[in-house]
């Protein structure tokens, strides 16, 4: 489940699951449908995406940057993603394939580009064994 | 927080330095009655987390435009001492040297009247801007490296401008502290086709008249008259320049760690200017800077090739003039008088502009003796300024100005209201012509999303921190 929100300059994206891979997968299918206006991304090719990061809130960014710079560069969104997540500690890691669609520039158009996941007003919590997400796209 | 601030007189307010622990000084907001009624809280609180970084000088300052940003707010400006102070990317923004340039051409707006269409079409169809736009000059990696530490000069050289260009643009179009070793792989692709676009959101070109002079000498010195048609462009450093900020918010949570800064938001991530991580980030910051103005200098050799086209006139009958170009996103080394001393500072201005006073050394000669060109664009159906930096600029702000109207609503709250509404045909009811390639673009932006750029020039003249040269008037817009 996740929903957007629009901001001044700027786009929320909140998301919820019952597990880590599944809260950075709805993350990933509501980034596509804010980059492309709700228009259907298909699976039809395939990006490999390895991160680790200190902590929970930094791996959230650095992959929701991760699909910035695949958009940004070769226009690559993902239909959801498939592999590992941890958010355990103080070395959580994805290891995951992001099934997914390299999208014409006229196809995107109607949408909006985010160009960096912020810091700004960002949440991760783990509550009655619901992942939930909250992250500023600068766009 | 209402109750914490203090009025110090009609066009200034201030946030005590007890208003939160950790705060370095004090914040001294530019506002009159009719900006106040509209200041964000959560604006005014971000100005004040700025107070907390270490190395502040004086005050945290933020401008009438003032708007919630990310960690710093939009329209602010703070100084760090650069012996024991600190250099954030917070504190410049996603979008390193996004500034505006001003362009006058020999036309008078109302012969020019019957091409205005015309000239949009082409202006739209030959300036590539939109989501994702690539489209532009293609850099290829041996180059990139000379387009980094070259600025506007290395677009000038590969024949997207004039050489005179390179004076009339803030630092001459290029900081010589670039170090493109400091810049990622990442940032360098996110860059390569990049060059001469637009892009999206608030970023436009303007075709606009002045409308009003109220100082016939410096808008002579600036080559203004009443009743010209001149050309107003508003972009930045594009994919390149948000994916150094991108990678050194990440280097720069690690070393606040490491050097003991505490953070009131996470997007203040900041190190000490002098350490490693802050000399990298500088050198980089500079070249995504030197990025942003061979940007605009290539979009400016489009739009002079389209004007010479639709006119059918030659560069020399056209004479399209750059008059200034600003950055108003952007950490400089400039020194500045503190208390009767000369004082090596960090200035950072995030959505604010350079106002230095008359007689500054880098200021063009022509201009020295009115202050520096200072532009302020408004929104697309009402007005835009140019203004000149004074004395009291000097004085009070570290030679900072305001950078445009700023933001009063949100872009969904915009989107609300403009449902059922054409925005486009209003504002061609009122003889400005827009075109735009995002779909809800022209509902994001119009003109009610912004406050009225009178009310802000309003404030930062009466406050004596610039002074009003011309005014604009739009009559065709191109946005991304």
């Amino acid at each position: 489940m996740f929903e957007i929100s629009a901001g001044s300059g700027d786009a929320t994206l909140k998301a919820g699951a019952d597990s880590a891979e599944g809260l950075f997968r709805e993350l990933a299918l509501g980034f596509s449908v804010l980059s492309r206006s709700g228009a259907e991304v298909r699976p039809l090719e395939k990006r490999r995406v390895s991160l680790s990061a200190p902590d929970g809130e930094s791996l959230l960014v650095n992959f929701i940057n991760e699909l910035v710079f695949l958009l940004d560069t070769q226009g690559f969104l993902p239909a959801g993603l498939e592999g590992m997540v941890s958010l355990a500690g103080n070395a959580c890691r994805l290891e995951a394939e992001l099934p997914g669609e390299t999208a014409p520039p006229g196809l995107r158009q109607d949408g909006k580009l985010a160009k960096a996941a912020t810091y700004h007003a960002l949440k991760l919590e783990l509550r009655d064994g619901i992942w939930r997400a909250e992250v500023t796209l600068d766009l | 927080m209402s109750g914490l601030i203090e009025r110090l007189d009609g066009f200034r307010l201030r946030i005590p330095p007890s208003y939160k622990p950790g705060m370095n000084g004090p914040v001294i907001v530019y506002a009159d009655p009719v900006i106040e009624k509209d200041l964000e809280n959560s604006a005014l609180e971000q100005a004040a987390n700025t107070a907390t970084l270490p190395g502040l000088v004086g005050a945290a300052l933020a401008m009438p435009d003032i708007h919630s940003g990310y960690g710093f707010p939009i329209g602010g400006v703070a100084a760090f001492d650069a012996r024991d102070g600190v250099i954030s990317p917070g504190g410049v923004g996603y979008d390193i040297n996004c500034g505006v340039r001003l362009i006058a051409t020999s036309l008078e707006a109302g012969t020019a009247a019957k091409r205005l269409q015309d000239l949009s079409l082409r202006l739209y169809a030959g300036i590539p801007a939109g989501v994702g736009a690539g489209g532009g000059v293609r850099v290829g990696r041996r180059e990139q490296e000379a387009l980094l530490t070259g600025g506007a000069a290395w677009a000038v050289n590969n024949g997207l401008g004039r050489p005179e260009d390179l004076g009339a643009i803030e630092s001459g179009g290029a900081l010589p502290g670039a170090d493109p070793d400091a810049v990622s792989a990442r940032a360098l692709e996110r860059g390569r086709d990049q060059l001469g676009t637009l892009g999206s959101g608030n970023h436009f070109m303007e075709v606009q008249e002045v409308t009003d002079v109220y100082d016939e000498d410096s808008a002579r010195a600036f080559g203004l008259f009443k009743g010209q048609l001149t050309v107003m462009l508003h972009t930045g450093s594009r994919g390149f320049g948000h994916q150094v900020c991108t990678d050194f918010i990440e280097v720069m949570r690690a070393a606040a760690a490491r050097y003991g800064i505490a953070l009131a938001d996470q997007q203040l991530a900041a190190a000490p200017f002098r350490s490693t991580e802050g000399q990298r980030y500088f050198g980089a910051m500079q070249a995504a800077a030197n990025y942003a103005w061979a940007n605009r200098q290539a979009l400016t050799g489009l739009t002079r090739e389209i004007f010479e086209k639709v006119f059918g006139m030659g560069a020399k009958a056209l004479d399209m003039r750059l008059v200034y170009d600003v950055a108003h996103n952007i950490a400089k080394l400039e020194e500045h008088e503190i208390g009767g001393k000369k004082l090596a500072l960090v200035v950072h201005r995030k959505g604010a502009t350079r106002a230095f006073g008359p007689g500054h050394p880098e200021l063009p000669a022509a201009y020295a003796p009115y202050g520096q060109p200072v532009i302020i664009p408004g929104d697309m159906g009402r007005a835009s300024y140019l203004l000149a930096g004074t004395g009291g600029a000097m004085a009070e702000t570290f030679g900072s100005s305001c950078h445009g109207a700023g933001r009063l609503i949100s872009r969904g709250e915009a989107l609300r209201r403009a449902r059922g509404r054409r925005i486009a045909d209003e504002l061609a009811g009122k003889g400005i012509w827009v075109r735009s390639s995002g779909r809800e673009t022209l509902s994001e932006e119009m003109p009610e999303a912004y406050k009225n750029v009178e009310n802000v020039v309003a404030v930062v003249t009466g406050a004596g921190i610039a002074r009003r040269v011309a005014r604009f008037r739009p009559l065709a817009v191109i946005k991304g």
